[in-house]
């Protein structure tokens, strides 16, 4: 039991990423009923782009204003690449059907996955810690909770994620806007009777998801490699926190992101071999699915003949 | 190419055909999104591996095959109708995250499975991320056959499968069994007010397309002789599913077109060099965009959902028709 505090800061500090990549997963199925499959990967490219911006900054730059630079520019890379795909690739067959739309976000993840392993020759990239007072060295610092060192850098995962969801929340519950994405979700085509741009709302929501996945990758990228391959998981996972949570609900999001992250250490936690720890997020979407199909947060929607 | 090499390329395209037509079953004719179908084919091919290693007679000769290919199938039934009736109330999307979740948590358990060695490697443990491997059975054990292999499934014997399959799930098709899968696949709604008990139908589609799978297992694993997880993942079912948007959704024949097509094109793009690249190496690469491009202009395939292309058969009518007017009228 000594080690449970440990687990239980870990899991929370995970579950800040997850909920992040699955606000923007929350958003998008809101709005267009797409599993956006390539939401992961705008994870991996906002790390890739954290570690690009790091490559370019003179190696003076002290930490305190690099780290806002990265994750400011990761989230810019974010947004780039989901507004760039959902302008090349899932606008063009918004209206042939969920299947079509579904194999395209799965080629799109594909595509993005293989071009940056043909750039990157998937060769894993970290940030190097062997100078003192780099960013690498100080991401690698740690502080002792449990039993166990948690990265002091994790530490910033929670309070970011808090303050992100809180502006996000502002948007779609206050602007005008906001307003205009609610309409949309509800039905688009009452809301374009009502004179509301739906490839613009469309195009914001994907700027708003590709936001908060760039800075979640960035976030990752101080303290783990950045490979090629790296948004898969984190990428369903972040799905399934988004549908255990209650797909289109901000909060369910956030909720089912911490869920997620503290499940999976909690895995590890009672012993049991940590390759089961990817296993338990599906247990856990196929136990809601079963008991609470439209999530813990979300609300029914009876269907219409 | 040398000749091995062409028995392998036939034989793996062969179980790469009977692995589409399978989630032609449950994709294409139901319309029941299933991202997780190399799950049952790891399924299928685990239980006939271990199934070979534990109760091979050699005496039995080529029923060792059939016991083995029935256990596989048995074992994808069986864990289809675990998933099944919970999973298939969901709709949508939601039934295709669930079954990928169940691929890749095959994947997992099987690189995290250990199993006992049994006769083969006794006092071992096999499994984990190196797989299962079936060598040869030294002759000492069993004096009238001084060395058994399991290896079984050459490229032909494959091709038979996939064309008695290939007929007998055209069949399938035709009956009503397939009338009120396809009727569930237009609208659930409606099928369920004409009479259809829609989970009934459903779970046999399911059921169906998973013991097909495992069959394809028990051959890859006959063919292959030693299997190991990672080969299961969820680039398998996506490549499996290609197969089935290019040869035409719904579609058995272009199932098993799409198979060969995709199937062929890696080794033909291998010894091809523009400027320099090596185009074999960028095989995910040109998957990844060939998907997006056929979905945007091709998006019922080759096929369509006939078995014989339109155009085949608009030919055809263009010969048999009857000589234009020009003749009555001179």
């Amino acid at each position: 039991m000594d080690n449970f505090l440990f687990f239980l800061t870990s899991g929370l500090c995970i579950g800040a990423v997850y909920a992040l990549i699955a606000l923007g997963y929350t958003l998008v199925y809101g709005i267009i009923k797409l599993i956006n499959f390539a939401h992961g990967e705008f994870y991996m490219i906002g790390a890739y782009a954290g570690f690009g911006i790091y490559l370019v900054l003179p190696s003076g730059t002290p930490a305190i204003l690099s780290i806002p630079l990265i994750i400011l520019s990761s989230g810019i890379a974010g947004i780039i690449i989901a507004v760039l795909t959902e302008q090349i690739a899932y606008k063009p067959i918004r209206k042939s059907g969920r299947l079509a739309a579904l194999l395209t976000a799965i080629g799109v993840s594909f595509l993005l996955q293989n071009l940056a392993s043909f750039i990157n020759k998937a060769n894993p990239l970290q940030y190097p810690s062997d100078k003192s007072g780099s960013i690498g060295e100080i991401c690698q610092r740690s502080i002792v909770i449990g039993g166990g060192g948690i990265k002091i850098i994790q530490f910033v995962y929670i309070p970011l994620t808090i303050v992100l969801t809180l502006i996000l929340w502002h948007i779609v519950m206050k602007t005008n806007f906001g307003r205009a994405m609610r309409a949309v979700s509800q039905d688009p085509d009452a809301a374009a009777l009502m004179g509301i741009d739906i490839n613009s709302v469309i195009r914001k929501t994907f700027l708003l998801g590709g936001l908060m996945a760039g800075i979640a990758g960035a976030l990752i990228g101080f303290q783990s490699v950045i490979e090629p391959m790296m948004g898969f998981m984190p990428g369903l996972k972040a799905f399934i926190a988004a549908v255990v949570g209650g797909i289109g609900s901000i909060p369910g999001a956030v909720l089912g992101g911490f869920i997620i992250g503290i499940v999976e250490n909690m895995v590890l936690f009672c012993n049991i071999p940590s390759g089961y720890k990817d296993v338990a997020a599906f247990v856990v979407l196929i136990l809601v699915l079963l008991i609470r199909p439209q999530g813990i947060l979300g609300s029914n929607v009876r269907e219409k003949v | 190419m040398s000749w091995f090499e062409f028995n392998s390329v036939l034989g793996n395209i062969g179980i790469f055909a009977i692995l589409a037509l399978s989630l032609n079953v449950i994709c294409g004719m139901t319309g029941l999104l299933q991202l997780g179908q190399a799950g049952f084919f790891a399924i299928g091919a685990y239980a006939a591996g271990l199934t070979s290693i534990y109760f091979t007679f050699p005496e039995l000769g080529v029923l060792n095959f059939a016991i083995s290919a029935s256990a596989a199938m048995m074992a994808a039934g069986i864990f289809s109708i675990i998933l099944g009736i919970p999973c298939l109330r969901l709709k949508g999307d939601y039934l295709a995250i669930v079954t990928l979740g169940f691929g890749e948590i095959t994947r997992l358990v099987l690189i995290n499975l250990m199993f006992p060695g049994g006769k083969m490697h006794p006092g071992e443990k096999i499994g984990g991320a190196t797989g299962i491997k079936f060598t040869e059975f030294p002759g000492d054990l069993w004096p009238n056959s001084p060395n058994y292999t399991a290896e079984f499934a050459s490229w032909w014997f494959i091709w038979i499968a996939v064309i008695i399959i290939c007929v007998f799930l055209i069949n399938i098709k035709k009956s009503s069994f397939g009338r009120a899968m396809m009727c569930i696949r237009e609208d659930e709604i409606a099928a369920q007010a004409m009479g259809i008990n829609i989970s009934k139908y459903k779970m046999i589609a399911f059921l169906l397309s998973a013991v097909v799978a495992g069959l394809a297992g028990a051959l890859f694993f006959h063919k292959e002789l030693s299997i190991a997880p990672g080969k299961f993942n969820l680039i398998c079912s996506i490549e499996i599913l290609l197969m089935i948007v290019l040869g035409g959704l719904g579609s058995f024949s272009g199932a098993v077109t799409g198979a060969v097509v995709l199937g062929i094109t890696p080794y033909i793009l291998r010894h091809v060099e523009i400027c320099g690249y090596r185009l074999g190496e960028y095989q995910q690469l040109m998957y990844a965009v060939l998907l997006i491009i056929l979905i945007r202009l091709a998006p019922n395939g080759i096929f369509g959902m006939n078995e014989v292309p339109v155009w085949i058969g608009k030919l055809l009518k263009m010969k048999n028709k009857p000589p234009a007017k020009q003749n009555e009228t001179a």
